[in-house]
């Protein structure tokens, strides 16, 4: 799909530029506007992974068979970008004890051993297997301590991890050797997106609303009982690998709202998208920001001093502002993070350079 | 007819009539010819340095093949047009050239040959990282008659295909994308060795450019001066091997002192001149 797009994009342009056409779309984009924090939140409100904590319920809410040894671990594995913290927003909701990752300044010292025999009979849950280590030769000692503990306690554990750290530490540790095959969630599609966006958007009680395309004045969406093309969605599943995260920001940073007021309004209100453009990363500096955007999939997020920690030069630090400019990296207080609207393009530039990938 | 106009007629039809021979097709074959293999040349590295990495060996590859593959046609298309085929004149030709290679071209063509043989058997490929009499370097182009293979102090070598029949000629990766690395440390002895390995180890599997789906290994022998340990591992992409082995050896030697090993030196022999000098 992002190639059919990319293509018919190209096709457009050489057509608009033999025919001199002019490129005139439904509504001008300087009539348009970023829609408010306020407004998203009423049509596309958080958190960005509704749909998933019904899935974790009725995956591991189930109550076990009894005396099977293994099914005491259960493996979930993400794709990157849940800001949300999905697992242990399920384990608080359902009372389970949750493991809290320490402080990662604190990794590469000596750490005390680790306990998670308690008579307690919840289930243990590891929600951010991905805090636990630095890839550092002195950054493995915690994780190694980690998995050592919950091979020998006797409790049923859930481990999460995201998809880039535990390809890293199935090759570091052999971590597949301790724990089990992992699950993740089925990959959004059109039609999944396309319910979930409007169930999301009925919540705003107060008018009918209707998505438009700004190009084409084409509508995508509407809270009425209309049957209207699925092609959108599909594209946007598609762009967004199926990560229902990253699908919902895309959706939320393309709403748009006219400047002015519309004088012939309705009682329907409109939204309007903008296409999504996949971004690129500048090539003069391909190589170092492949290799810092790689360091910051696989442990989630890192501050700038453990970045200089997991990457091979310092230098290549400086790239942080540059990538900030471009999208790829957003900065939470101190801790640098990849953007899920930029992970498409970020995964696409890591496997077209050859490093290693996750699974999902 | 008389013995000479005879053997005139004979002449004459080894080629065939003037008139009949299209000059300008075979100006058109050749310069289709040139032009498609100058495109290729210049599209297919083009290509490969921009495109996908896993498609960059198999583009690089690509060129020779597909050279010898047009100049092979081009040649059976322009023979017809210019000789008159038949198995008399295909005697007089081969012997005549017989004659011309094995006096004035014979490490040409015996280049040439091995050029030809180069493509079929593979001992390298464009892209390949090959050593050739103590030359290591990459495989830029693989000519008709030479490769050029430029080093890692980016100078750019020339060697005859010819090589080929005499010399042994190591292939570090053999078409694929990456190529074991071996990064080199001497230690004192009196340390650790159980804990050094792992940790070595450790600096491996933590480095940004490994490979995941190859091994890693340490070995470690004694030799007189300390233990020498070498850490083999493979980087995902063998354009960087060198900052790979840069990589290791920085960590590898920060692991070394906080484990409190000693790295050691073996000692290099003074040369008489300089020795001298500092006597006085």
């Amino acid at each position: 799909m992002p190639a059919e797009d990319a293509l018919r994009g190209w096709f457009a342009r050489g057509l608009r530029l033999v025919t001199r056409q002019e490129y005139k779309p439904t509504i001008a984009d300087d009539a348009l506007r970023q829609a408010t924090n306020s407004t998203l939140d009423d049509v596309v409100a958080p958190p960005a992974c509704g749909p998933l904590l019904r899935e974790l319920d009725n995956t591991f809410t189930q109550p076990h068979p009894a005396a099977l040894p293994n099914n005491r671990l259960r493996l979930v594995v993400l794709p990157p970008g849940d800001q949300t913290n999905i697992v242990e927003v399920w384990a608080s909701r359902n009372g389970h004890q949750i493991v809290p990752p320490p402080d990662r300044r604190t990794i590469l010292q000596r750490q005390p051993e680790i306990d998670l025999n308690s008579r307690e009979d919840q289930i243990l849950v590891v929600s951010d297997l991905d805090r636990w280590f630095l890839r550092h030769h002195h950054g493995l000692e915690l994780i190694r301590r980690l998995l050592s503990a919950i091979d020998r306690c006797e409790r049923q554990c859930l481990i999460a991890c995201s998809s880039w750290a535990w390809a890293f530490l199935r090759k570091a540790i052999d971590a597949d050797a301790t724990l089990p095959v992992g699950v993740t969630f089925k990959a959004f599609d059109g039609q999944r997106l396309q319910t979930w966006f409007s169930d999301l958007a009925k919540q705003d009680d107060a008018h009918p609303i209707e998505f438009k395309l700004a190009k084409s004045g084409k509508t995508v969406l509407t809270t009425k009982d209309e049957q209207v093309s699925r092609d959108y969605f599909d594209r946007l599943a598609a762009h967004s690998l199926g990560i229902p995260w990253v699908a919902w920001r895309i959706w939320r940073q393309s709403l748009r709202v006219r400047n002015e007021h519309d004088a012939n309004h309705t009682e329907m209100k409109t939204l309007w998208l903008e296409e999504f453009e996949p971004l690129k990363l500048p090539l003069h500096h391909r190589p170092a920001a492949l290799l810092l955007l790689q360091a910051l999939l696989i442990h989630g997020s890192l501050t700038l001093d453990q970045l200089q920690l997991v990457l091979p030069m310092e230098g290549e630090c400086h790239l942080i502002s540059v990538l900030i400019r471009g999208g790829f990296v957003v900065r939470d207080g101190d801790q640098l993070r990849c953007s899920p609207v930029a992970y498409p393009a970020i995964r696409g530039d890591l496997a077209s350079a050859g490093f290693p990938l996750d699974e999902l | 007819m008389t013995d000479s106009e005879a053997g005139k007629e004979k002449a004459v039809r080894l080629f065939n009539d003037f008139q009949d021979i299209s000059f300008s097709q075979i100006g058109m074959i050749l310069l289709g010819t040139w032009l498609a293999i100058y495109c290729i040349r210049r599209a297919a590295p083009f290509l490969a340095e921009r495109g996908p990495s896993q498609f960059r060996l198999f583009l690089l590859g690509a060129v020779p093949i597909t050279r010898l593959l047009l100049l092979t046609t081009a040649i059976l298309w322009v023979i017809p047009i210019i000789f008159n085929i038949t198995f008399q004149n295909f005697l007089v030709f081969a012997g005549a050239a017989g004659v011309a290679i094995g006096f004035a071209f014979k490490d040409y063509v015996s280049s040439l040959v091995a050029g030809v043989v180069a493509i079929v058997e593979r001992p390298y490929r464009p892209g390949d990282w090959v050593e050739v009499d103590g030359d290591f370097g990459e495989v830029m182009s693989v000519g008709m008659r030479a490769i050029r293979i430029r080093t890692a102090a980016d100078d750019v070598i020339t060697v005859p295909h010819q090589k080929l029949w005499s010399e042994n000629i190591s292939n570090s990766n053999d078409g694929s994308t990456t190529l074991r690395c071996i990064a080199n440390f001497y230690v004192a002895p009196d340390h650790d060795a159980a804990a050094l390995r792992w940790a070595l180890r450790d600096v491996a599997l933590t480095s940004a450019y490994l490979c995941y789906s190859k091994p890693v290994l340490v070995m470690l022998a004694e030799v007189p001066w300390g233990t020498h340990y070498q850490l083999k591992a493979y980087p995902f992409d063998m354009r960087d091997q060198f900052s790979f082995i840069s990589d290791l050896t920085i960590r590898g030697k920060q692991v070394i002192h906080d484990l409190g090993a000693t790295e050691v030196a073996a000692p290099v022999a003074v040369p008489p001149a300089v020795s001298a000098m500092h006597a006085d």
